[in-house]
């Protein structure tokens, strides 16, 4: 289990003889935003500071240097080399059978806490 | 506040004022505080224990019993308890014999400066940050830590005695925790025994055992008690040290209840299982303080 961004730091900047493949049972796909928050005391400022993380500029040293996740920005991700791994994530083959991690309704959330729970309990025997 | 001004006139009025209005402003910012910080916070808590989720945003909120059904709907729930009660119990037994031995040799076999040293010694570790403690502990009980590394050099072919997350790593740093209380109460139930009482029985006969289960024990009862409440009560609530000592194991009512504020954001089943388990807790005490004070014969 693995982030790809940390997959690509891996395999590319400590050379470990690790791969990030998909299986075919699927992945957990899910995506982080940048957002202000309404009222915030600078929202010119917390602007710039999102477009400079998905400026490609900024993005490819990111990707290359440290190991960044897939940009959601189409154009930053084309900068990439083609074989980079964040640059593959987005193939149709992956994209078939992920699960996107979106908000759950409460009732399935605290079964799921409750399920989670019994799972700890029975393996704290 | 009232408390400022009303104590000094209830004493310049003494004559006229009845007593009660003295005891009232005396007691007024100690009850007011404690109803304040204490007992507002509990009772939301309780009216959250009845709500179907969180109060939080802008869903609407039904009241409801279910959460107090948990450990029917949810029987590995009834397990964890149990667990928890006898990590309850171990800590406290184990507390009440260390801390009892302690407080003895420190009344009958010490005096002045140098009791004094041994008492600020054990009140040291309270100085403290309690995680820094329980996170020490760690360094002794892993594999390769200081106990393990004493081992290998004692018995270099053995095995390991690593006991780090394990049940028994919980209940050495409970007992590391509340010892000093339990000490502190035993201390000060056994520091009023009167020296006369115990120089009669000897010169009457008594032996040592006599003595400690004769008049020693019964007459420090009710500070045995009470340090039995300061460690049990805390000790069945506890997640820090279950957390860190226990790893995988340490799953206990209070872990869950943690997780249920932090993790779950399920703050009405938090609650509910707090009020169960202090439900639980005052069952305990109920039936034992009647045993209790039977035994002691009315000088608790």
């Amino acid at each position: 289990m693995f982030w790809s961004g940390s997959a690509v730091r891996s395999k590319r900047n400590s050379k470990l003889p690790v791969n990030f493949i998909v299986p075919t049972e699927g992945a957990i796909v899910w995506v982080d935003g940048l957002a202000v928050a309404t009222g915030a005391p600078n929202p010119e400022g917390a602007a710039a500071f999102i477009n400079w993380m998905i400026d490609p500029k900024f993005y490819i040293e990111w990707a290359t240097k440290v190991g960044a996740p897939a940009s959601a920005n189409s154009k930053a991700l084309a900068t990439l080399p083609a074989d980079d791994l964040s640059a593959q994530v987005h193939k149709p083959e992956y994209m078939v059978s992920k699960n996107v991690m979106s908000a759950m309704p409460d009732e399935r959330r605290e079964a799921f806490n409750n399920l989670w729970q019994e799972v700890k309990a029975f393996y704290a025997e | 506040m009232p408390s400022k001004a009303t104590p000094q006139r209830a004493l310049k009025g003494a004559r006229i004022l009845p007593q009660w209005v003295s005891t009232t402003a005396l007691l007024l910012p100690a009850y007011g505080w404690l109803s304040l910080a204490d007992f507002l916070p509990l009772l939301t808590m309780f009216l959250f224990s009845f709500m179907n989720k969180t109060p939080m945003g802008k869903a609407p909120i039904e009241f409801t019993l279910r959460h107090y059904r948990a450990f029917i709907d949810q029987p590995y729930l009834v397990k964890i308890a149990a667990n928890t009660l006898l990590m309850g119990l171990w800590t406290t037994l184990t507390c009440a014999v260390l801390g009892f031995l302690a407080a003895l040799a420190l009344v009958r076999c010490t005096t002045g400066a140098r009791r004094e040293t041994l008492l600020i010694l054990i009140l040291l570790p309270f100085w403290t940050n309690g995680l820094v403690r329980v996170f020490s502990w760690t360094m002794v009980l892993r594999e390769n830590g200081f106990l393990d590394n004493l081992w290998h050099w004692i018995a270099p072919t053995a095995g390991s005695i690593a006991i780090l997350y394990s049940r028994e790593a919980i209940v050495i740093g409970l007992v590391h925790g509340y010892l000093p209380y339990r000490i502190i109460t035993c201390y000060i139930a056994l520091v009023t025994i009167d020296d006369a009482i115990i120089g009669a029985a000897q010169s009457l006969g008594a032996r040592w055992w006599v003595i400690l289960t004769k008049i020693l024990i019964p007459l420090a009862a009710p500070g045995l008690i009470s340090g039995a409440v300061l460690t049990f009560v805390p000790v069945i609530g506890s997640f820090m040290e279950p957390r860190i000592l226990g790893g995988k194991v340490g799953v206990t009512m209070g872990t869950v209840i943690e997780d249920q504020f932090t993790q779950a954001f399920n703050w009405p089943l938090g609650a509910s299982l707090s009020f169960t388990l202090l439900a639980v807790t005052l069952a305990i005490f109920a039936t034992f303080s009647g045993i209790l004070r039977r035994g002691t014969g009315g000088t608790a």
